[in-house]
């Protein structure tokens, strides 16, 4: 009993104070942790149009934005730039995930500035073949003296009679981060019209 | 040590009056010169230039501050450059751990904001703890142990030295991240930034003095980083509202002075009760010299 109570009285109350205040603070990162995704798994749900979602709890919502064919455009108050867009688009049996996208991409160019294309590829989302676009363009609102970077990925989903396009923009310095909450969101985003998204 | 404590004492306490006024002083004459570059030049910086004028920035109020902090120990001053090498360790945890933590890690700016309750606690557990602790890192894992560490004050100076070197890291990725901010207002921030992680970490300085001189409880540190992270998380608090509603990364003042008071508010107060603290604890080790002649 004595041999092993031994290491225990070797150690300080300097030494047990370092584990304190060690456990102290993963503890207060942990519940952080808990706080951080309970806030971010808050959601409200969005119908509209005919297409659903789960929008970030606190986001300002805009609806039926250019001629309808944009659904919604939700953007967090908070960040300067993130936003997530749904559009629906006239589709037809011959388009190609590619031509609209080609002509998302003319029109992009011809509104922003600096507009480019960094990736355009086909993934599989929920067993669909859909075309992801990642780009970027110059912010032209950009209140800042030096020009602001902003980065987009978009989820074309081919379908008829309409297309559903979902996007994410967000400042450069941020997308990175912002792209998980974003990829829950677009799990979470059902048009029925359209298939299985 | 030839002067008794009686003689030396009320002298080089009006001396450090005098000193701090001059620190505070200082201190207006740089935000005045911000705030004139601003209204008169209005810089527009290249990215160079934005790194050096941040540096620049972030580092006056930090060696002014230092000053004001190092002077308080009067008794036995520390060699200068440990509180250096303690300043850089601040500053290197910051960049290296404290920084990227809150920013891309908990990427708070994505979250924080969504209510007061989550703002509070988050700004608490999230910000408060994990700076604090790295600023108790860069004193407790260093110098803590050194022979240097001999007197209950020594824990506010170096802690206050890590906090400003992390405060320095803190306000040169504001400036750089903001891409160029205005000058007066990010003088404001920065000037109250590095007095704000200075008197946060002065408070476990405290407590980190008293756990090694006076063999204090296991429970003691803890309590004091506790006490620390509450007042940092309770700051930041206060200067999240601001900056939502008021003072932006651009640095355009549209209201919410109120939070702005505030946060000044508990970081000048914790720093006369740190001062008071000091002031005390030569006063207890003047008269046990005393006694020991």
């Amino acid at each position: 009993m004595t041999t092993s109570t031994r290491p225990m009285q070797n150690v300080s109350p300097s030494t047990i104070s370092v584990w304190i205040v060690s456990a102290i603070t993963i503890l207060a990162l942990l519940f952080g942790m808990d706080l951080k995704n309970m806030v971010e798994n808050q959601t409200h749900s969005l119908a509209y149009a005919g297409l659903t979602a789960q929008i970030p709890a606190g986001w300002i919502v805009q609806k039926g934005i250019a001629g309808e064919q944009t659904v919604f455009v939700a953007s967090d108050p908070f960040g300067t730039d993130l936003s997530y867009t749904t559009s629906l688009v006239p589709s037809s049996a011959d388009i190609k995930l590619s031509d609209l996208a080609f002509t998302f991409n003319l029109q992009r160019g011809q509104e922003v500035t600096l507009f480019r294309t960094l990736d355009q590829s086909t993934v599989k989302v929920n067993g669909n073949d859909v075309l992801r676009v990642h780009y970027a363009y110059v912010d032209p609102k950009s209140q800042t003296d030096l020009p602001v970077v902003v980065e987009g990925i978009e989820y074309i989903f081919l379908s008829q009679p309409k297309a559903l396009i979902v996007s994410m923009e967000d400042e450069t310095s941020q997308f990175t981060n912002d792209l998980p909450s974003f990829m829950r969101f677009l799990g979470t985003v059902y048009y029925p019209a359209g298939g299985n998204q | 040590m030839s002067d008794t404590p009686s003689k030396v004492t009320p002298l080089k306490r009006k001396s450090l009056w005098a000193s701090n006024l001059i620190t505070l002083v200082f201190l207006g004459i740089f935000l005045l010169v911000c705030f004139g570059i601003e209204l008169l030049v209005k810089p527009v910086f290249s990215p160079v230039g934005l790194l050096v004028t941040g540096a620049v920035m972030s580092l006056v109020p930090a060696i002014l501050w230092l000053a004001f902090f190092y002077r308080q120990d009067r008794l036995e001053p520390e060699p200068k450059e440990m509180v250096l090498e303690v300043f850089i360790l601040g500053g290197l945890l910051a960049a290296a751990i404290g920084i990227p933590l809150v920013n891309n890690l908990f990427n708070i700016s994505s979250w924080l904001f969504s209510g007061f309750w989550v703002n509070l606690l988050g700004a608490i557990l999230v910000i408060g703890f994990s700076q604090e602790f790295l600023k108790y890192a860069a004193v407790r894992f260093s110098i803590y142990e050194s022979s240097e560490f001999d007197e209950r004050t020594d824990g506010i100076i170096y802690a206050t030295a890590a906090g400003l070197g992390f405060a320095t890291v803190l306000n040169i990725s504001f400036v750089v991240s903001s891409g160029g901010v205005n000058l007066g207002m990010g003088a404001v921030r920065i000037v109250l930034t590095a007095l704000a992680q200075a008197s946060f970490a002065g408070i476990t300085g405290y407590f980190l003095g008293k756990d090694k001189l006076d063999h204090k409880p296991a429970w003691w540190v803890p309590v004091g980083i506790s006490l620390a992270a509450v007042l940092n998380g309770v700051f930041n608090y206060l200067w999240g509202v601001l900056k939502r509603t008021g003072i932006t990364t651009t640095g355009g003042v549209l209201g919410a002075w109120g939070g702005l008071v505030l946060a000044i508010l508990i970081s000048v107060t914790v720093t006369v009760i740190l001062s008071w603290l000091i002031e005390r604890d030569m006063e207890q080790e003047l008269q046990l010299l005393g006694g020991l002649k």
